[in-house]
Protein backbone atom coordinates (compact mmCIF):
# COMPACT_ATOMS: atom_id res chain seq x y z
CA UNK A 1 0.00 0.00 0.00
CA UNK A 2 1.20 3.39 -0.88
CA UNK A 3 1.84 6.46 1.71
CA UNK A 4 -1.20 8.50 -0.11
CA UNK A 5 -3.41 5.10 -0.37
CA UNK A 6 -2.38 4.73 3.78
CA UNK A 7 -3.04 8.38 4.43
CA UNK A 8 -6.51 8.23 2.90
CA UNK A 9 -7.94 5.01 4.35
CA UNK A 10 -6.38 4.75 7.89
CA UNK A 11 -5.86 8.89 8.24
CA UNK A 12 -9.67 8.81 7.59
CA UNK A 13 -10.36 6.46 10.27
CA UNK A 14 -8.29 8.04 12.58
CA UNK A 15 -9.28 11.59 12.20
CA UNK A 16 -12.87 10.58 12.21
CA UNK A 17 -12.62 8.41 15.66
CA UNK A 18 -10.82 11.55 16.99
CA UNK A 19 -13.90 13.38 16.58
CA UNK A 20 -12.43 15.75 13.55
CA UNK A 21 -15.39 17.38 11.45
CA UNK A 22 -16.17 15.22 8.18
CA UNK A 23 -15.80 17.79 6.19
CA UNK A 24 -12.67 18.95 7.91
CA UNK A 25 -11.13 15.52 8.14
CA UNK A 26 -11.33 14.95 4.62
CA UNK A 27 -10.15 18.32 3.33
CA UNK A 28 -6.97 17.67 5.89
CA UNK A 29 -6.04 14.41 4.67
CA UNK A 30 -6.40 15.65 0.74
CA UNK A 31 -3.89 18.55 1.87
CA UNK A 32 -1.78 15.82 3.76
CA UNK A 33 -1.77 13.07 0.82
CA UNK A 34 -0.84 16.27 -1.82
CA UNK A 35 2.23 17.17 0.76
CA UNK A 36 3.26 13.00 0.98
CA UNK A 37 2.77 12.48 -2.46
CA UNK A 38 4.80 15.95 -3.38
CA UNK A 39 1.29 16.50 -5.91
CA UNK A 40 1.31 20.39 -7.02
CA UNK A 41 -0.21 22.24 -4.14
CA UNK A 42 -2.71 23.95 -6.19
CA UNK A 43 -4.59 20.83 -6.85
CA UNK A 44 -6.45 21.40 -3.14
CA UNK A 45 -8.11 24.49 -4.64
CA UNK A 46 -8.60 23.19 -8.09
CA UNK A 47 -10.10 20.47 -6.62
CA UNK A 48 -12.66 22.54 -3.81
CA UNK A 49 -13.58 24.90 -6.53
CA UNK A 50 -14.48 21.84 -8.96
CA UNK A 51 -16.21 19.75 -6.48
CA UNK A 52 -19.07 22.72 -6.74
CA UNK A 53 -18.97 22.54 -10.87
CA UNK A 54 -21.94 20.13 -11.17
CA UNK A 55 -25.55 22.14 -12.22
CA UNK A 56 -27.33 18.70 -10.63
CA UNK A 57 -26.11 19.55 -6.94
CA UNK A 58 -28.01 22.77 -6.82
CA UNK A 59 -30.80 21.18 -6.38
CA UNK A 60 -29.67 20.85 -2.86
CA UNK A 61 -30.33 24.28 -1.56
CA UNK A 62 -32.83 24.95 -3.56
CA UNK A 63 -34.61 22.26 -2.32
CA UNK A 64 -33.89 22.92 1.26
CA UNK A 65 -35.23 26.27 0.58
CA UNK A 66 -38.32 25.01 -0.83
CA UNK A 67 -38.57 23.00 2.50
CA UNK A 68 -37.91 25.87 4.81
CA UNK A 69 -40.38 28.54 2.46
CA UNK A 70 -43.06 25.85 3.07
CA UNK A 71 -43.36 25.60 6.74
CA UNK A 72 -42.68 29.28 7.20
CA UNK A 73 -45.22 30.54 4.76
CA UNK A 74 -47.84 27.89 6.25
CA UNK A 75 -48.32 25.24 3.57
CA UNK A 76 -46.86 22.34 6.02
CA UNK A 77 -49.74 22.68 8.20
CA UNK A 78 -52.43 23.13 5.74
CA UNK A 79 -50.78 19.60 4.30
CA UNK A 80 -51.08 18.65 8.09
CA UNK A 81 -55.14 19.23 8.03
CA UNK A 82 -55.31 17.65 5.22
CA UNK A 83 -53.84 13.96 6.42
CA UNK A 84 -55.74 14.58 9.84
CA UNK A 85 -59.44 14.21 8.07
CA UNK A 86 -58.07 11.78 6.01
CA UNK A 87 -57.13 9.13 8.05
CA UNK A 88 -57.33 10.81 11.97
CA UNK A 89 -60.39 8.23 13.09
CA UNK A 90 -58.26 5.05 12.37
CA UNK A 91 -56.92 2.81 15.39
CA UNK A 92 -53.60 4.86 15.44
CA UNK A 93 -54.96 7.73 13.55
CA UNK A 94 -52.62 10.80 14.63
CA UNK A 95 -49.77 8.75 14.43
CA UNK A 96 -50.65 7.53 11.03
CA UNK A 97 -51.43 11.57 10.20
CA UNK A 98 -47.97 11.81 10.73
CA UNK A 99 -46.95 9.16 8.19
CA UNK A 100 -49.28 10.69 5.62
CA UNK A 101 -47.92 14.09 6.28
CA UNK A 102 -44.47 13.05 5.65
CA UNK A 103 -45.41 11.19 2.65
CA UNK A 104 -47.06 14.97 0.66
CA UNK A 105 -44.33 16.86 2.46
CA UNK A 106 -41.35 14.16 1.16
CA UNK A 107 -43.21 14.75 -2.35
CA UNK A 108 -42.41 18.66 -2.57
CA UNK A 109 -39.23 18.95 0.10
CA UNK A 110 -36.59 16.01 -0.72
CA UNK A 111 -34.98 16.32 2.59
CA UNK A 112 -35.36 14.32 5.43
CA UNK A 113 -34.60 15.81 8.68
CA UNK A 114 -36.69 18.89 6.58
CA UNK A 115 -39.41 16.86 6.70
CA UNK A 116 -38.81 15.47 9.85
CA UNK A 117 -38.75 19.03 11.19
CA UNK A 118 -42.07 20.28 9.71
CA UNK A 119 -44.09 17.25 10.19
CA UNK A 120 -42.65 16.52 13.50
CA UNK A 121 -42.71 20.30 15.34
CA UNK A 122 -46.37 20.10 14.88
CA UNK A 123 -47.08 16.38 15.39
CA UNK A 124 -45.35 15.21 18.05
CA UNK A 125 -46.96 17.36 20.34
CA UNK A 126 -50.56 16.11 18.98
CA UNK A 127 -49.62 12.87 19.28
CA UNK A 128 -48.66 13.72 23.20
CA UNK A 129 -52.11 15.36 23.45
CA UNK A 130 -53.98 12.21 21.88
CA UNK A 131 -52.00 9.62 24.32
CA UNK A 132 -48.85 8.65 22.72
CA UNK A 133 -46.00 7.93 24.38
CA UNK A 134 -42.96 11.10 23.80
CA UNK A 135 -40.29 8.85 22.56
CA UNK A 136 -42.92 6.54 20.00
CA UNK A 137 -44.52 9.96 18.78
CA UNK A 138 -40.72 11.19 18.36
CA UNK A 139 -39.71 7.78 16.86
CA UNK A 140 -43.03 8.04 14.35
CA UNK A 141 -41.55 11.62 13.50
CA UNK A 142 -38.05 10.64 12.86
CA UNK A 143 -39.25 7.15 10.28
CA UNK A 144 -41.77 9.24 8.13
CA UNK A 145 -38.87 12.00 7.51
CA UNK A 146 -36.71 9.72 5.88
CA UNK A 147 -39.47 9.03 3.38
CA UNK A 148 -38.42 12.19 2.05
CA UNK A 149 -35.07 10.47 0.62
CA UNK A 150 -36.91 7.89 -1.66
CA UNK A 151 -40.50 9.53 -2.76
CA UNK A 152 -39.05 11.78 -5.37
CA UNK A 153 -38.22 14.31 -5.36
CA UNK A 154 -35.11 13.34 -3.15
CA UNK A 155 -31.34 14.99 -2.31
CA UNK A 156 -30.00 11.92 -1.33
CA UNK A 157 -30.78 10.57 -4.77
CA UNK A 158 -29.67 14.06 -7.07
CA UNK A 159 -26.47 13.30 -4.96
CA UNK A 160 -26.00 9.62 -5.97
CA UNK A 161 -27.12 10.13 -9.68
CA UNK A 162 -24.45 12.88 -9.95
CA UNK A 163 -21.67 10.31 -8.15
CA UNK A 164 -22.97 7.36 -10.17
CA UNK A 165 -23.27 9.66 -13.57
CA UNK A 166 -26.80 7.64 -13.37
CA UNK A 167 -30.92 9.26 -14.96
CA UNK A 168 -31.54 11.49 -11.72
CA UNK A 169 -35.12 11.45 -12.96
CA UNK A 170 -34.85 7.45 -13.39
CA UNK A 171 -33.72 6.91 -9.77
CA UNK A 172 -36.36 9.62 -8.57
CA UNK A 173 -38.95 6.79 -10.56
CA UNK A 174 -37.40 3.56 -8.18
CA UNK A 175 -37.78 4.94 -4.89
CA UNK A 176 -41.36 5.16 -5.06
CA UNK A 177 -42.23 1.80 -4.40
CA UNK A 178 -39.63 1.06 -1.60
CA UNK A 179 -41.12 4.42 0.08
CA UNK A 180 -44.53 3.64 -0.47
CA UNK A 181 -43.74 0.17 1.20
CA UNK A 182 -41.85 1.49 4.14
CA UNK A 183 -44.49 4.07 4.52
CA UNK A 184 -47.38 1.22 4.60
CA UNK A 185 -45.40 -0.63 7.05
CA UNK A 186 -44.87 2.13 9.16
CA UNK A 187 -49.16 2.92 9.05
CA UNK A 188 -49.13 -1.00 10.44
CA UNK A 189 -46.82 -0.08 13.93
CA UNK A 190 -48.94 2.79 14.04
CA UNK A 191 -51.93 0.52 14.00
CA UNK A 192 -50.52 -2.25 16.24
CA UNK A 193 -48.45 0.01 18.30
CA UNK A 194 -52.30 1.72 19.41
CA UNK A 195 -53.90 -0.94 19.35
CA UNK A 196 -51.41 -2.45 21.99
CA UNK A 197 -51.33 0.59 24.29
CA UNK A 198 -55.06 1.42 24.39
CA UNK A 199 -54.12 4.78 22.55
CA UNK A 200 -58.13 6.31 21.77
CA UNK A 201 -59.55 6.53 18.58
CA UNK A 202 -60.18 10.06 17.01
CA UNK A 203 -63.62 11.16 15.90
CA UNK A 204 -64.34 10.82 12.02
CA UNK A 205 -64.33 13.55 10.05
CA UNK A 206 -67.13 14.89 8.27
CA UNK A 207 -67.17 15.59 4.29
CA UNK A 208 -68.28 19.44 5.27
CA UNK A 209 -64.86 19.32 7.31
CA UNK A 210 -63.21 17.09 4.80
CA UNK A 211 -64.22 19.63 2.24
CA UNK A 212 -62.75 22.53 4.09
CA UNK A 213 -59.23 21.28 4.77
CA UNK A 214 -59.10 20.52 0.59
CA UNK A 215 -59.76 24.17 -0.04
CA UNK A 216 -57.34 24.89 2.22
CA UNK A 217 -55.09 23.10 1.16
CA UNK A 218 -54.97 22.89 -2.36
CA UNK A 219 -51.86 25.20 -3.18
CA UNK A 220 -50.05 22.68 -0.95
CA UNK A 221 -51.42 19.50 -3.07
CA UNK A 222 -50.87 21.11 -6.18
CA UNK A 223 -46.72 21.52 -5.43
CA UNK A 224 -45.75 18.07 -6.08
CA UNK A 225 -47.96 18.39 -9.26
CA UNK A 226 -45.91 20.95 -10.12
CA UNK A 227 -42.24 19.63 -9.46
CA UNK A 228 -42.94 16.06 -10.59
CA UNK A 229 -45.28 16.51 -12.94
CA UNK A 230 -42.35 19.38 -14.60
CA UNK A 231 -39.65 16.97 -13.77
CA UNK A 232 -41.53 13.53 -15.47
CA UNK A 233 -43.50 15.88 -18.38
CA UNK A 234 -39.87 17.03 -19.71
CA UNK A 235 -40.52 20.80 -19.36
CA UNK A 236 -37.64 20.93 -16.25
CA UNK A 237 -34.87 19.46 -14.96
CA UNK A 238 -34.95 18.33 -11.26
CA UNK A 239 -32.58 21.04 -10.24
CA UNK A 240 -35.20 23.55 -12.18
CA UNK A 241 -38.23 21.80 -10.22
CA UNK A 242 -36.42 22.81 -7.38
CA UNK A 243 -36.09 26.84 -8.04
CA UNK A 244 -39.96 26.54 -9.21
CA UNK A 245 -40.46 24.87 -5.85
CA UNK A 246 -39.08 27.62 -4.20
CA UNK A 247 -40.67 30.20 -6.23
CA UNK A 248 -44.16 28.53 -5.79
CA UNK A 249 -43.52 28.59 -1.87
CA UNK A 250 -42.66 32.46 -2.17
CA UNK A 251 -46.13 32.88 -4.62
CA UNK A 252 -48.22 31.26 -1.64
CA UNK A 253 -46.43 32.38 1.16
CA UNK A 254 -46.14 35.46 0.65
CA UNK A 255 -49.04 36.45 -0.95
CA UNK A 256 -51.91 34.20 -0.91
CA UNK A 257 -51.59 32.72 2.26
CA UNK A 258 -49.68 36.01 3.18
CA UNK A 259 -47.59 34.99 6.21
CA UNK A 260 -44.57 34.73 4.70
CA UNK A 261 -42.95 38.38 5.73
CA UNK A 262 -39.98 40.23 3.88
CA UNK A 263 -38.50 39.79 7.49
CA UNK A 264 -38.67 35.74 7.97
CA UNK A 265 -36.83 35.37 4.29
CA UNK A 266 -33.88 35.84 5.03
CA UNK A 267 -34.12 33.93 8.46
CA UNK A 268 -35.44 30.67 6.68
CA UNK A 269 -32.82 31.18 3.61
CA UNK A 270 -30.11 31.29 6.17
CA UNK A 271 -31.51 28.25 7.68
CA UNK A 272 -31.43 26.82 4.40
CA UNK A 273 -27.95 28.07 3.77
CA UNK A 274 -26.42 26.30 7.00
CA UNK A 275 -28.50 22.74 6.25
CA UNK A 276 -27.33 22.70 2.74
CA UNK A 277 -23.90 23.34 4.10
CA UNK A 278 -23.57 20.93 5.98
CA UNK A 279 -24.13 18.23 3.12
CA UNK A 280 -22.23 20.74 0.37
CA UNK A 281 -19.44 21.31 1.94
CA UNK A 282 -18.75 17.15 2.50
CA UNK A 283 -19.25 17.20 -1.50
CA UNK A 284 -16.91 20.10 -2.22
CA UNK A 285 -14.20 18.47 -0.10
CA UNK A 286 -14.96 15.55 -1.46
CA UNK A 287 -13.96 15.57 -5.25
CA UNK A 288 -10.25 15.74 -4.41
CA UNK A 289 -10.53 12.99 -2.10
CA UNK A 290 -12.24 11.22 -4.87
CA UNK A 291 -9.64 11.85 -7.37
CA UNK A 292 -6.69 10.55 -5.42
CA UNK A 293 -8.55 7.39 -4.49
CA UNK A 294 -9.53 6.92 -8.51
CA UNK A 295 -5.54 7.57 -9.35
CA UNK A 296 -4.05 5.49 -6.06
CA UNK A 297 -6.98 2.59 -7.78
CA UNK A 298 -7.75 1.60 -3.99
CA UNK A 299 -11.86 1.28 -5.48
CA UNK A 300 -11.15 -0.94 -8.27
CA UNK A 301 -8.09 -2.89 -6.50
CA UNK A 302 -10.95 -3.71 -3.22
CA UNK A 303 -13.71 -4.16 -5.73
CA UNK A 304 -11.58 -6.63 -7.79
CA UNK A 305 -9.90 -8.64 -5.13
CA UNK A 306 -14.01 -9.04 -3.47
CA UNK A 307 -14.53 -10.60 -6.76
CA UNK A 308 -11.54 -12.69 -6.66
CA UNK A 309 -12.79 -14.07 -2.92
CA UNK A 310 -16.45 -13.87 -3.05
CA UNK A 311 -18.55 -15.30 -6.46
CA UNK A 312 -22.03 -14.98 -5.23
CA UNK A 313 -23.60 -11.85 -6.23
CA UNK A 314 -26.42 -12.30 -3.22
CA UNK A 315 -23.72 -12.62 -0.41
CA UNK A 316 -21.75 -9.17 -1.97
CA UNK A 317 -25.13 -7.31 -2.05
CA UNK A 318 -25.39 -8.66 1.91
CA UNK A 319 -22.09 -8.07 2.71
CA UNK A 320 -22.50 -4.35 1.18
CA UNK A 321 -25.71 -3.69 3.25
CA UNK A 322 -24.52 -4.86 6.28
CA UNK A 323 -21.49 -2.69 5.98
CA UNK A 324 -23.42 0.24 5.14
CA UNK A 325 -25.45 0.29 8.11
CA UNK A 326 -22.85 -0.62 10.41
CA UNK A 327 -21.06 2.23 8.84
CA UNK A 328 -23.85 4.61 9.04
CA UNK A 329 -23.93 4.24 12.87
CA UNK A 330 -20.79 6.18 13.08
CA UNK A 331 -20.30 7.84 9.91
CA UNK A 332 -22.35 10.71 7.42
CA UNK A 333 -24.74 9.10 5.08
CA UNK A 334 -23.71 11.71 2.54
CA UNK A 335 -19.97 10.88 3.55
CA UNK A 336 -20.58 7.49 2.91
CA UNK A 337 -22.24 7.99 -0.40
CA UNK A 338 -19.70 10.42 -1.49
CA UNK A 339 -16.09 8.47 -0.15
CA UNK A 340 -17.41 5.05 -1.16
CA UNK A 341 -19.46 5.96 -4.06
CA UNK A 342 -16.62 5.06 -6.32
CA UNK A 343 -15.88 1.65 -5.04
CA UNK A 344 -19.84 0.58 -4.46
CA UNK A 345 -19.97 1.06 -7.87
CA UNK A 346 -17.28 -0.19 -9.08
CA UNK A 347 -18.32 -3.20 -6.86
CA UNK A 348 -21.73 -3.45 -8.57
CA UNK A 349 -20.35 -3.32 -11.74
CA UNK A 350 -17.81 -6.60 -11.33
CA UNK A 351 -21.40 -8.12 -10.39
CA UNK A 352 -23.28 -6.74 -12.43
CA UNK A 353 -26.28 -4.74 -10.62
CA UNK A 354 -28.46 -2.54 -12.52
CA UNK A 355 -27.25 0.51 -11.80
CA UNK A 356 -30.73 2.11 -11.07
CA UNK A 357 -31.27 -0.55 -8.54
CA UNK A 358 -28.49 0.07 -6.94
CA UNK A 359 -29.24 3.55 -6.67
CA UNK A 360 -32.46 2.81 -4.72
CA UNK A 361 -30.52 0.25 -2.51
CA UNK A 362 -27.82 2.85 -1.36
CA UNK A 363 -30.61 5.49 -1.10
CA UNK A 364 -32.91 2.94 1.24
CA UNK A 365 -29.70 2.52 3.24
CA UNK A 366 -28.95 5.92 3.45
CA UNK A 367 -32.91 6.96 4.84
CA UNK A 368 -32.35 4.06 7.47
CA UNK A 369 -29.30 5.63 8.54
CA UNK A 370 -30.72 8.69 9.03
CA UNK A 371 -33.30 7.23 11.28
CA UNK A 372 -31.12 4.35 13.09
CA UNK A 373 -29.65 5.40 16.60
CA UNK A 374 -26.52 6.00 17.78
CA UNK A 375 -26.15 8.87 15.05
CA UNK A 376 -28.85 9.74 12.31
CA UNK A 377 -29.91 13.58 11.13
CA UNK A 378 -33.43 12.65 11.70
CA UNK A 379 -32.71 11.21 15.10
CA UNK A 380 -31.23 14.38 15.84
CA UNK A 381 -34.12 16.67 14.90
CA UNK A 382 -36.61 14.70 16.41
CA UNK A 383 -34.64 14.46 19.70
CA UNK A 384 -34.16 18.89 18.94
CA UNK A 385 -38.24 18.77 18.86
CA UNK A 386 -39.03 16.42 21.57
CA UNK A 387 -36.30 16.70 24.08
CA UNK A 388 -36.41 13.02 24.04
CA UNK A 389 -33.39 11.13 25.25
CA UNK A 390 -31.25 9.07 22.28
CA UNK A 391 -31.76 5.80 25.10
CA UNK A 392 -35.72 6.67 25.19
CA UNK A 393 -36.69 6.44 21.44
CA UNK A 394 -33.68 3.72 20.43
CA UNK A 395 -35.91 1.12 22.37
CA UNK A 396 -38.96 2.38 20.93
CA UNK A 397 -37.37 2.86 16.86
CA UNK A 398 -36.56 -0.54 16.38
CA UNK A 399 -40.20 -1.98 15.14
CA UNK A 400 -39.70 1.36 12.43
CA UNK A 401 -36.08 -0.09 11.62
CA UNK A 402 -36.95 -3.73 10.96
CA UNK A 403 -39.46 -2.08 8.39
CA UNK A 404 -36.97 -0.47 6.69
CA UNK A 405 -34.48 -3.36 6.51
CA UNK A 406 -37.43 -5.71 5.16
CA UNK A 407 -38.07 -3.17 2.42
CA UNK A 408 -34.00 -2.81 2.00
CA UNK A 409 -34.31 -6.69 1.48
CA UNK A 410 -36.57 -6.42 -1.37
CA UNK A 411 -34.92 -3.77 -2.75
CA UNK A 412 -32.17 -5.65 -3.19
CA UNK A 413 -33.24 -8.92 -4.29
CA UNK A 414 -36.12 -8.13 -6.21
CA UNK A 415 -35.30 -5.91 -9.40
CA UNK A 416 -38.84 -5.24 -10.44
CA UNK A 417 -39.25 -4.27 -6.76
CA UNK A 418 -37.51 -0.49 -7.80
CA UNK A 419 -37.49 -0.61 -11.52
CA UNK A 420 -41.29 -1.19 -11.92
CA UNK A 421 -42.29 2.52 -12.77
CA UNK A 422 -38.04 3.12 -14.28
CA UNK A 423 -38.58 2.89 -18.53
CA UNK A 424 -35.22 1.17 -20.11
CA UNK B 1 -2.62 42.14 26.70
CA UNK B 2 -3.53 38.75 25.87
CA UNK B 3 -7.03 39.61 27.02
CA UNK B 4 -7.52 42.37 24.28
CA UNK B 5 -6.15 40.52 21.42
CA UNK B 6 -8.53 37.95 21.89
CA UNK B 7 -11.60 40.14 22.22
CA UNK B 8 -10.47 42.57 19.06
CA UNK B 9 -10.00 38.80 17.12
CA UNK B 10 -13.54 38.09 18.78
CA UNK B 11 -14.78 41.14 17.10
CA UNK B 12 -13.13 40.67 13.84
CA UNK B 13 -14.36 37.27 13.23
CA UNK B 14 -17.77 38.14 14.42
CA UNK B 15 -18.04 40.73 11.62
CA UNK B 16 -16.72 38.53 9.26
CA UNK B 17 -18.98 35.65 10.16
CA UNK B 18 -21.97 38.33 9.69
CA UNK B 19 -20.45 39.57 6.32
CA UNK B 20 -20.28 35.92 5.25
CA UNK B 21 -23.82 35.12 5.97
CA UNK B 22 -25.21 37.95 4.08
CA UNK B 23 -23.16 37.03 1.11
CA UNK B 24 -24.48 33.63 1.38
CA UNK B 25 -28.01 34.59 1.75
CA UNK B 26 -27.26 36.99 -1.31
CA UNK B 27 -25.63 34.00 -3.29
CA UNK B 28 -29.28 31.92 -2.93
CA UNK B 29 -31.07 35.01 -4.12
CA UNK B 30 -29.16 35.32 -7.46
CA UNK B 31 -29.10 31.23 -7.81
CA UNK B 32 -32.84 30.78 -7.24
CA UNK B 33 -33.84 34.21 -9.21
CA UNK B 34 -31.18 32.88 -12.36
CA UNK B 35 -32.31 29.68 -12.75
CA UNK B 36 -36.49 30.90 -12.13
CA UNK B 37 -35.88 33.48 -14.97
CA UNK B 38 -34.27 30.66 -17.32
CA UNK B 39 -37.35 28.47 -16.92
CA UNK B 40 -39.49 31.62 -17.73
CA UNK B 41 -37.66 32.76 -20.58
CA UNK B 42 -37.63 29.38 -22.06
CA UNK B 43 -41.14 28.78 -22.03
CA UNK B 44 -42.70 32.05 -21.81
CA UNK B 45 -40.52 34.07 -24.04
CA UNK B 46 -39.49 31.05 -26.27
CA UNK B 47 -35.59 32.47 -25.53
CA UNK B 48 -32.82 30.14 -23.68
CA UNK B 49 -30.50 32.16 -21.89
CA UNK B 50 -26.66 31.49 -22.10
CA UNK B 51 -25.51 32.30 -18.74
CA UNK B 52 -27.84 32.09 -16.49
CA UNK B 53 -26.80 28.38 -15.63
CA UNK B 54 -22.97 29.75 -15.22
CA UNK B 55 -24.22 32.53 -13.48
CA UNK B 56 -25.59 29.87 -10.42
CA UNK B 57 -23.10 27.72 -10.28
CA UNK B 58 -21.02 30.68 -9.42
CA UNK B 59 -23.33 31.13 -6.65
CA UNK B 60 -23.29 27.91 -5.77
CA UNK B 61 -19.41 27.79 -5.61
CA UNK B 62 -19.40 30.11 -3.02
CA UNK B 63 -22.44 28.27 -1.12
CA UNK B 64 -19.97 25.26 -0.74
CA UNK B 65 -16.88 27.29 -0.13
CA UNK B 66 -18.13 30.19 2.07
CA UNK B 67 -20.71 27.20 3.83
CA UNK B 68 -18.08 25.49 4.99
CA UNK B 69 -16.62 28.46 6.10
CA UNK B 70 -19.54 29.09 8.13
CA UNK B 71 -19.52 25.68 9.64
CA UNK B 72 -16.37 26.02 11.43
CA UNK B 73 -17.41 29.47 13.09
CA UNK B 74 -20.91 28.35 14.03
CA UNK B 75 -19.90 24.56 14.89
CA UNK B 76 -22.48 23.16 12.79
CA UNK B 77 -20.43 20.74 10.90
CA UNK B 78 -21.20 17.04 11.55
CA UNK B 79 -18.50 15.02 13.24
CA UNK B 80 -18.51 11.96 15.53
CA UNK B 81 -18.07 12.81 19.32
CA UNK B 82 -18.75 10.05 20.92
CA UNK B 83 -15.18 8.60 21.72
CA UNK B 84 -14.09 12.19 22.57
CA UNK B 85 -16.73 12.99 24.54
CA UNK B 86 -16.30 10.32 27.07
CA UNK B 87 -12.49 11.65 27.83
CA UNK B 88 -12.49 13.71 30.84
CA UNK B 89 -12.43 17.11 30.31
CA UNK B 90 -8.95 18.13 30.53
CA UNK B 91 -8.42 15.50 27.66
CA UNK B 92 -11.30 16.86 25.68
CA UNK B 93 -10.32 20.13 25.71
CA UNK B 94 -7.00 18.84 24.34
CA UNK B 95 -8.56 17.17 21.83
CA UNK B 96 -10.88 20.13 20.63
CA UNK B 97 -7.84 22.35 20.40
CA UNK B 98 -6.09 19.51 18.75
CA UNK B 99 -8.71 19.56 16.13
CA UNK B 100 -8.99 23.61 15.97
CA UNK B 101 -5.16 23.48 15.20
CA UNK B 102 -5.70 21.30 12.26
CA UNK B 103 -8.56 23.05 10.85
CA UNK B 104 -6.25 26.33 11.19
CA UNK B 105 -3.72 24.54 9.16
CA UNK B 106 -6.23 22.66 6.62
CA UNK B 107 -7.58 26.73 6.23
CA UNK B 108 -3.80 28.29 5.94
CA UNK B 109 -2.85 25.85 3.41
CA UNK B 110 -6.55 25.72 1.56
CA UNK B 111 -5.63 29.82 1.21
CA UNK B 112 -1.93 29.47 0.20
CA UNK B 113 -2.70 26.77 -2.63
CA UNK B 114 -5.86 28.75 -3.62
CA UNK B 115 -3.53 31.52 -4.23
CA UNK B 116 -1.28 29.81 -6.66
CA UNK B 117 -3.95 28.29 -8.35
CA UNK B 118 -5.90 31.86 -8.49
CA UNK B 119 -2.25 32.74 -10.09
CA UNK B 120 -2.02 30.21 -12.31
CA UNK B 121 -5.10 30.65 -14.01
CA UNK B 122 -5.00 34.58 -14.13
CA UNK B 123 -6.14 36.39 -16.95
CA UNK B 124 -8.52 33.21 -18.40
CA UNK B 125 -12.56 33.92 -18.70
CA UNK B 126 -15.56 31.93 -17.72
CA UNK B 127 -17.65 30.06 -20.88
CA UNK B 128 -20.79 31.54 -21.20
CA UNK B 129 -20.69 34.86 -19.46
CA UNK B 130 -17.09 35.52 -20.26
CA UNK B 131 -16.36 36.44 -16.83
CA UNK B 132 -12.94 36.94 -15.68
CA UNK B 133 -12.05 33.49 -14.01
CA UNK B 134 -10.62 34.98 -10.62
CA UNK B 135 -14.12 35.46 -9.49
CA UNK B 136 -14.62 32.13 -9.67
CA UNK B 137 -10.82 30.87 -8.75
CA UNK B 138 -10.59 33.61 -5.69
CA UNK B 139 -13.18 31.64 -3.65
CA UNK B 140 -10.58 29.35 -2.74
CA UNK B 141 -8.26 31.50 -1.07
CA UNK B 142 -10.87 33.46 0.33
CA UNK B 143 -12.60 30.81 2.07
CA UNK B 144 -9.32 29.79 2.98
CA UNK B 145 -8.56 32.57 5.01
CA UNK B 146 -12.09 32.49 6.90
CA UNK B 147 -11.41 29.22 7.86
CA UNK B 148 -8.26 29.91 9.05
CA UNK B 149 -9.42 32.90 10.99
CA UNK B 150 -13.02 31.38 13.10
CA UNK B 151 -10.52 28.29 13.56
CA UNK B 152 -8.19 30.81 15.01
CA UNK B 153 -10.62 32.33 16.81
CA UNK B 154 -12.31 29.13 17.94
CA UNK B 155 -8.65 28.14 19.31
CA UNK B 156 -9.20 30.94 21.84
CA UNK B 157 -12.58 30.97 22.11
CA UNK B 158 -14.68 29.47 25.55
CA UNK B 159 -15.74 26.18 24.82
CA UNK B 160 -18.98 26.05 23.94
CA UNK B 161 -21.83 23.00 24.25
CA UNK B 162 -21.86 20.67 20.78
CA UNK B 163 -24.31 22.30 18.13
CA UNK B 164 -26.29 19.34 16.94
CA UNK B 165 -27.17 19.70 12.86
CA UNK B 166 -30.47 20.41 12.68
CA UNK B 167 -31.39 20.41 9.76
CA UNK B 168 -29.99 18.47 6.28
CA UNK B 169 -30.54 16.23 3.82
Amino acid sequence: MSAISLVLTAGFVALVIAGVPFAIAIGSLVVIAVVVGDIEPAFVAQQLVAGSQSFSLLAIPLFMLAGELMTAGGMSGRLVNVASVLVRHRTGGMAMVTVVAALIFASISGSAPATTAAIGAILIPAMVKEGYDKAFATSIAVSSGVLAPLIPPSIAFVIWGTIAEESIGKLFLSGIVPGMSIALGLLFVCRSHAKRHGVPKQAKAGWSEIREALIQGKWALLSPFIVLGGIYGGVFTPTEAAGISCAYALLIGGLIERRLTWAELPRATLRAVRTSAIVTAIIGVSAGFGVLVAQEQIATDFAGWLASHVTEKWMTLAGLNIAFFLLAAVMDEIAIMVILGPMLIAIANQFGVDPIQFGAMIVTNVAIGMAAPPIGYCLFVGMAISGVSLGRIARVIWPQILVMLVVLFLTTYIPQFSLLFVSR
Amino acid sequence: MLDLFVQGFGRLAAVAASALRVSLILAVAVMLSSIVLQVVMRYVLGNTLSWTEELAILMFAWLTLGGLALGVYEGFHVRLDLLISYLPPVLRLVAEKAIGILTIAFGGYMAWSGERFFDMTRGSISAAIGYPIEFLHGLAPVAGALICLFAINGLFAAPRPDAEPDLAP
